[in-house]
């Protein structure tokens, strides 16, 4: 289409190492979040024990 | 693992996305486990696009097909390690609600259907890949819903204003 930028895909293996990256930055994020919440929890415990 | 437990995380999936995507009609969570899901993942969900941004614009996400193989194709290498836990549980959602966000803006019309589908690969992986874990861990009631739920009684960040000032009085004494 005139006037219209056409994103060309990404080759295979550029494509791949996204996908890659993608599925570290989750890995990261919900071994976090799930830490996160073992110490909320644990806090929990020691701070509200009757919850 | 039967049907009824397919529909149950099927029904998660739907609700959820609905949720991302903000759809005027979603009423309130029909059960405590997609009502806390909301919650922690949509929290989760912002960190989760900004951190995803740069990789994801690397590749055009044109179609359901297209996002299901990249969906399978990430999860497979997160859960390469051997390992699971609730964290990365949550984040099998709020992957599906980025891919589904980054389908409307790469103008992919959303109807019914293809919102369907999305929900439906993503409750296929969770029931082909993590149902066992998932019952092993006390299920959604007893394992996810223990481990999240107690959070919207008091937040993290008051708990640990608790704790600091309980440190520092200690400090100011020994």
């Amino acid at each position: 289409m005139p006037g219209r930028t056409v994103r060309k895909a990404a080759p295979p293996a550029a494509a791949r190492a996204a996908v890659a990256q993608c599925a570290l930055e989750l890995r990261r994020i919900g071994d976090k979040w799930d830490l996160r919440q073992k110490i909320l929890n644990l806090l929990m415990k020691l701070f509200c024990p009757e919850t | 693992m039967g049907t009824a437990e397919f529909y149950y995380v099927y029904y998660l999936a739907q609700d959820y996305l609905q949720y991302v995507l903000q759809e005027s009609h979603l009423g309130p969570a029909q059960t405590r486990v997609a009502h806390v899901l909301r919650n922690i993942a949509s929290s989760l969900q912002d960190q989760t696009e900004e951190a995803l941004k740069p990789f994801l614009d690397k590749i055009d996400i044109t179609s359901v097909a297209v996002a299901k193989r990249i969906f399978n194709g990430v999860m497979e290498e997160k859960f390469a390690d051997g390992n699971t836990n609730w964290g990365r549980i949550m984040t099998i959602f709020t992957f599906g609600g980025l891919l589904t966000k980054k389908l409307q803006e790469h103008g992919v019309q959303l109807t019914g259907e293809e919102k369907e589908q999305i929900s439906y690969f993503i409750t296929e992986y969770i029931i082909n890949n993590k149902a066992e874990w998932i019952d092993a861990n006390g299920g959604w009631e007893n394992g996810f819903l223990t481990k999240f739920e107690r959070r919207s009684l008091l937040s993290f960040s008051k708990i640990t204003a608790m704790f600091i000032a309980v440190f520092s009085l200690f400090r100011e004494y020994y």
